[in-house]
């Protein structure tokens, strides 16, 4: 039979298979160990000196380390690179500048393969290489994978050059996630405020959301006005949801009002959260009545948002918290949360 | 009359054969692809951006939701390491379901809990009655809620859904071990693809064996006995790669209960967790499909195989074959549940793909393998089977199975390699191929008397199984101790 003849070969071919799978795991098991024991020897062999260097001395015989030393000072000096800071940061700047290192990521950046380029791009973040701006634009700006085109922005965020916020808000519907722009503005900070300001105002949906919402993060008191119109007028829920945080965290006593409206039951659960919460943030007393109200909401989020906001606004704010929990019911439970976590 | 048997024993024996040639080759294409994921992960590692995600304000905040019944034994290291996963937002929500040992004693003595106010929305239907809630003197994010058992994990995980106030939930077995990245990892496709992934499953590997201390696993061993080796390369093959392939195809319909993350909007809006069924994490995930491609939504749901949970699995027969009994109950719940998908192209390749492999070969694969091995041996008594020939075939078909098993070993070996000893690679080679003689077979029938169990209703109440603890660093090498 057919059948006879063919189980024997197939079996034998499952075997020898098997055996030459098992002879390839064993000898990539033992390449591996081999080269990894090498490369951890040296990564203790040098770890100290690269402290020492970290640590402010001189790392002269860190320069001329070759083969796998040279390979492990590189690797230590990379993953180091996002622990440190200030004069530390710079040493070892200088010191990958000096072996070459960053000069070759440079090059990759523009020549090498998908995963090159991205290497290449999380190191000179890492390293706030302004040189390598113009080719991180390109690499944002161009038809890459999403992936890279994230790095990019990333390691612009870590440069911290303003001139790159323009590039990331162009990038924001093409591919690149509006938390990883928006990280990388923030890491640009104040710098990128007037830019933000543009965009809230006439941008589209998503960039004014980011840009309400960053302007908060980095602290730009002067953006109050701007985030009062948004909150009030914005046609976005989102973006009025964004520009409530951001108003509560900065404080800005112009948008109390445009705050205040945003508790109106005809708002989403977001905003009205959104807005409970800032205004609890401000202690806006003023506030009290329509937050006591709120409390008896029986959407929980926006409840417990304007529980937490009464507790917040001081003497008269916790008088009504215990008023409510005199009064029994849902309102009572969420008083007696948010006295609790305001003691 | 001998000859009809015989050449309807004939026909039938290759029936089986290429029934399993099939789904053997499928598994084959799972591992190849699970390969090729592996390799696209580790070739993105260095610019994961994991440290930017730590570091953001922009970061989703998770609230680990652990359902915990009788396990006093863990748990207390358990919810340490949890408060010391590193990530930036995090609340830990341990649901105690009615325990009748000293779970919520040992937790309030160890983290000075204290009874406290705290709304539960009412969100999600629950059964059990929420008794009283806690959270330590010092301000750590730790609530541990006392509730009234109902047997079920799933209201257990709806009660901790409805206490829950970030926008992530990761539900977390009370036994299970993480690493110390796990969250971010298996964050990390909420960040990347915040509008389509509404959930993510990160991989479980067998802690047995392993040395763990303060709540991490910092040794990785395969264990001691054989049985908890087969299940080693079992988890391997079928959880870590079966699943990453699964993924990679965007088909992945199950998510382990012992950690998966999931959106809270999304739970919520399908409705929580289902009391009624044993498998209520693959019920849950089969839901989130049904009902999100019935609104023609955008979504994805992924499975991250980097993040690793450490999960104590059976060390006796016993247990083991309650174990995979109720998997089997629990996988024909859903599939029944969700009889409407099976074979239906409004629910796209999960109707046409996912289900009807699950049916033919999950379910029915343990029929097919205990009626198979059952005729071949009454053929054989019965001398209506040529000894040779049958022994071919089964040589064929075995071979297979631990070509296919050696494979993910080698997967294993050539990226993520947490073992690293020759001694504990050359046990796992032997554990594939007895897995293949003898495991397999009595799986297949474990498997079967879990189908049974559906029909016969047999009850599907919360099983709590035996646990021993993890091996702690300070323990002589051989000794298994428990910690507190």
């Amino acid at each position: 039979m057919l059948a006879e003849r063919i189980l024997p070969a197939v079996a034998t071919a499952l075997g020898a298979l098997l055996g030459a799978l098992c002879a390839a795991t064993a000898l990539g098991k033992l390449l591996r160990s081999a080269v990894e024991t090498r490369a951890e020897r040296a990564v203790t062999r040098m770890r100290p000196r690269l402290v020492q260097l970290v640590a402010g001395n001189e790392g002269e015989v860190l320069l001329h380390g070759r083969g796998a030393d040279g390979r492990a000072v590189d690797r230590l000096a990379t993953e180091l690179l996002g622990k440190v800071r200030g004069e530390a940061h710079a040493d070892l700047v200088a010191m990958l500048e000096d072996r070459g290192v960053l000069a070759r990521a440079r090059r990759r950046l523009r020549r090498g393969h998908g995963a090159g380029r991205a290497r290449a791009a999380e190191l000179l973040g890492a390293a706030h290489d302004r040189r390598s701006v113009p080719e991180l634009l390109g690499l944002l700006r161009g038809r890459r994978r999403r992936e890279i085109r994230s790095v990019a922005a990333r390691a612009l965020g870590r440069i911290g050059d303003p001139v790159a916020v323009p590039a990331l808000l162009d990038a924001l519907g093409h591919g690149v996630t509006p938390r990883t722009v928006a990280q990388a503005v923030l890491q640009i900070g104040l710098p990128a405020e007037e830019r933000l300001r543009r965009e809230l105002l006439s941008g589209g949906a998503p960039a004014r959301a980011l840009a309400a919402r960053v302007l908060g993060l980095a602290g730009a008191v002067t953006a109050g006005q701007a985030l009062a119109r948004a909150i009030a007028t914005d046609p976005d829920a989102e973006v009025r949801v964004s520009a409530a945080a951001s108003a509560g965290r900065l404080g800005a006593p112009c948008a109390v009002d445009a705050l205040l409206d945003a508790l109106a039951p005809q708002r989403t659960r977001a905003e009205r959260a959104a807005a409970a919460e800032a205004l609890g943030r401000m202690s806006v007393t003023g506030a009290a009545e329509p937050l006591t109200r709120l409390v008896g909401e029986p959407d929980v989020a926006v409840a417990h948002a304007a529980a937490c906001a009464l507790a917040r606004l001081g003497p008269d704010g916790r008088a009504r918290l215990e008023a409510l929990d005199d009064a029994g019911g849902l309102p009572a439970e969420h008083a007696r949360e948010a006295l609790r976590r305001a003691a | 009359m001998t000859h009809v048997l015989r050449v309807t024993l004939g026909w039938f024996g290759w029936g089986v054969f290429w029934y399993f040639l099939l789904l053997n080759s499928w598994y084959l294409v799972l591992i190849v692809v699970a390969a090729y994921d592996a390799v696209e992960h580790f070739r993105a590692l260095p610019f994961g951006g994991y440290e930017d995600i730590f570091s953001s304000p922009l970061t989703p905040g998770v609230t680990v939701v652990v359902p915990a019944r009788n396990e006093e034994k863990d748990i207390v290291d358990s919810v340490r390491a949890l408060l010391a996963l590193r990530y930036p937002e995090l609340e830990i929500i341990v649901v105690d379901d009615g325990s009748t040992d000293e779970t919520f004693a040992v937790l309030r003595d160890a983290f000075a809990l204290e009874p406290v106010s705290r709304v539960i929305a009412p969100e999600l239907v629950t059964y059990g009655e929420v008794l009283s809630v806690h959270a330590p003197a010092d301000d750590a994010p730790l609530v541990v809620i006392r509730k009234t058992g109902t047997g079920r994990r799933a209201d257990a995980n709806n009660v901790g859904i409805n206490a829950a106030r970030q926008p992530l939930v990761c539900f977390i077995d009370a036994d299970a071990v993480l690493d110390e990245l796990a969250l971010l990892r298996v964050v990390k496709p909420f960040v990347d693809d915040p509008e389509r992934v509404v959930a993510s499953g990160g991989s479980v590997r067998a802690a047995n064996g392993c040395v763990v201390d303060a709540g991490r696993v910092v040794d990785v061993r395969m264990p001691r006995r054989w049985l908890e080796r087969i299940q080693v390369v079992e988890y391997l093959r079928s959880f870590l790669l079966g699943r990453a392939g699964w993924s990679r195809l965007h088909s992945l319909l199950i998510i382990s209960g012992a950690f998966g993350l999931f959106r809270r909007d999304v739970l919520v809006e399908v409705g929580g967790f289902d009391p009624a069924c044993i498998g209520e994490d693959a019920e849950m995930v089969a839901r989130i499909h049904r009902r999100l491609r019935e609104q023609h939504r955008a979504y994805d749901i992924v499975f991250v195989a980097e993040p690793v949970c450490w999960t104590e699995v059976p060390r006796t027969r016993s247990t083991l074959a309650t174990q995979r009994r109720r998997w089997s109950t629990g996988l024909v719940e859903v599939l029944w549940t969700h009889r409407r998908m099976i074979g239906n192209p409004r629910y796209g390749r999960i109707g046409l793909g996912v289900l009807p492999y699950f049916v033919l070969f999950e379910m029915l694969g343990a029929v097919v393998e205990v009626v198979g091995v059952g005729a071949m041996v009454a053929g054989l008594a019965l001398g209506l089977v040529n000894v040779a020939f049958a022994l071919l075939l089964a040589t064929v078909a075995v071979g297979y199975g631990v070509l296919l098993s050696v494979l993910a070993l080698a997967v294993e070996e050539f990226s993520y390699r947490r073992y690293r000893s020759w001694g504990d690679l050359a046990r796992a080679v032997a554990a594939a191929c007895i897995e293949n003689v003898g495991y397999r077979q009595l799986h297949a029938w474990w498997r079967l008397q879990g189908l049974l169990g559906v029909v016969r209703r047999d009850p599907s109440e919360w099983l709590a199984l035996p646990r021993s603890g993890f091996r702690a660093r300070t323990a002589p090498d051989e000794a298994v101790t428990t910690t507190p």
